[in-house]
């Protein structure tokens, strides 16, 4: 069984119906056929201009989007900014997505991490040109704390692949955590980050890769742990 | 550097944590070299998956409409699903003229039009999931089908690379005229519409239509298109074709 936000229902039919009732009710329909639909379909359709496809990708990607924005950026406006650049840039390239190369998902949430860490580094050069580590000012390991002002997911889907996704970074060592903080969250390059933790850079481009595919194999090992009847886009 | 040097390159690459200088030599080398293409694709999956690490954060109300906004997004206007043409202006005019006509006939009247255009959407996104489950495979690529300038009716194409199948979903057709039947043709990649396979062909225009493709192909590359033959069908396409995978 899924669990999805549904939207609100149409209210029951009166005698005489009005014309907004209508529309909202037409309007939930066809946001139910898209959600019907998987991600490369959607992403075909947005190469087709259809305006519908990019909200039904807007309600399954925004909010995680918008919440690694907000945690690497620490700035709502500027996350959401964002957020509505990488979906505009999907809205001006979907005829050139490519497939092959990985999920939509997957390219919108990569995008919004590009991005907000291109971000974070211009601001912090303009800051602190000559920072060191002790211009280091937030520590990674809290920005995968519960933010208590947010409700919790009710999307199930999301709720699972965060579940699991958080379960495979508990798995790793604490100090490939670290630096995998630094560069994801952070948005510190390899140097910075050999500097910040004060390592030799080949140690760190071997910690951050054994990090990352330490996670890879995680997430495969509880991919093939999960149910059968459980659902992927 | 050595392979092993570059490999471990790839997880600062996804991430986006390299140097511009090793950045540079990490890319020349991944041009060239499969492995590394693969981990790197393995890789950037992850990366997505960590953003669900986050905790959740609402996005601010307005988000929505203001991306809305920026693609000329309005709640009317649903795209493939609702199988509504974009008006240019001379038929904006036309509407803006039907619109006080509406007005004219009260609400009534504005009601039946919205009751009938969700109806019709309702039998075409009816048709399209029945397709989708025809074909087995949820995943199945679609092509929009769109008249030349001036033409009428459209077209959905769900094409399953897994189970090799096909359907054509129709509407607004204008009929094919006495004597005269519509054909479905699949053009090989390559777009010469003259070397185009025959497919199925059909009479009727009323409402939504489904067309199977039985042994047409359906590899990736392939299009579609619907032309008006003589009764029977044609192994020739009659060009122009009245309906074609829009570019």
């Amino acid at each position: 069984v899924r669990l999805v936000r549904e939207p609100s229902s149409p209210r029951p039919a009166r005698r005489t119906t009005t014309s907004s009732g209508e529309g909202a009710t037409a309007r939930v329909r066809a946001a139910r056929a898209y959600r019907a639909l998987q991600d490369g379909q959607l992403v075909a359709l947005v190469a087709e201009r259809d305006a519908g496809a990019l909200d039904a990708l807007y309600d399954r990607y925004g909010a995680p989007m918008f919440a690694l924005a907000r945690r690497i950026l620490s700035d709502d406006t500027l996350a959401a900014t964002l957020v509505k650049d990488v979906f505009l840039a999907l809205w001006a390239s979907a005829g050139r997505f490519d497939a092959t190369r990985g999920t939509v998902g997957t390219y919108l949430l990569a995008s919004t991490q590009h991005r907000a860490a291109e971000a974070v580094r211009e601001r912090m050069d303009r800051r602190a040109p000559d920072r060191d580590a002790a211009g280091f000012e937030v520590d990674p390991r809290t920005y995968l704390e519960p933010d208590l002002r947010q409700p919790a997911d009710r999307d199930l889907d999301r709720a699972q692949r965060a579940a699991r996704i958080r379960a495979a970074l508990d798995d790793l060592p604490e100090s490939q955590r670290h630096l995998l903080g630094l560069a994801y969250f952070g948005g510190y390059t390899q140097r910075e980050v050999a500097a910040l933790v004060g390592e030799p850079l080949p140690a760190v481009q071997t910690g951050m890769a054994a990090a990352m595919r330490g996670l890879r194999d995680a997430i495969m090992r509880r991919e093939r742990a999960r149910p059968r009847n459980s659902t992927s886009r | 550097m050595t392979h092993a040097d570059l490999e471990q390159l790839a997880a600062g690459y996804v991430l986006g944590a390299l140097e511009p200088d090793d950045e540079h030599e990490f890319r020349r080398h991944l041009d060239a070299c499969l492995l590394c293409a693969s981990e790197v694709a393995d890789l950037e999956a992850v990366l997505g998956e960590l953003a669900f690490a986050v905790p959740a954060a609402a996005p601010p109300r307005g988000l929505r409409a203001t991306l809305r906004r920026s693609i000329g997004f309005s709640p009317r206007q649903r795209g493939l699903l609702a199988f509504q043409p974009r008006l240019g202006r001379p038929a904006l005019a036309v509407a803006g003229a039907l619109l006080v006509t509406l007005v004219l006939f009260g609400l009534s009247f504005a009601n039946m039009s919205l009751r009938n255009q969700s109806a019709i959407e309702e039998n075409q996104l009816a048709e399209l999931r029945a397709a989708l489950s025809q074909l087995g495979d949820p995943a199945a690529r679609l092509l929009r089908l769109a008249p030349p300038p001036g033409g009428t009716g459209r077209g959905t194409v769900a094409v399953s690379d897994a189970t090799g199948k096909g359907v054509l979903i129709v509407e607004g057709l204008p009929g094919p005229g006495p004597g005269q039947v519509y054909q479905l043709w699949a053009v090989p990649p390559g777009g010469d519409p003259d070397q185009a396979a025959p497919g199925r062909v059909w009479i009727s225009s009323a409402g939504v239509a489904t067309i199977r493709f039985g042994d047409l192909p359906v590899q990736a590359g392939t299009t579609y298109m619907v032309t008006v033959e003589p009764r029977g069908g044609s192994v020739r396409p009659a060009l122009p074709p009245v309906l074609s995978v829009t570019p």
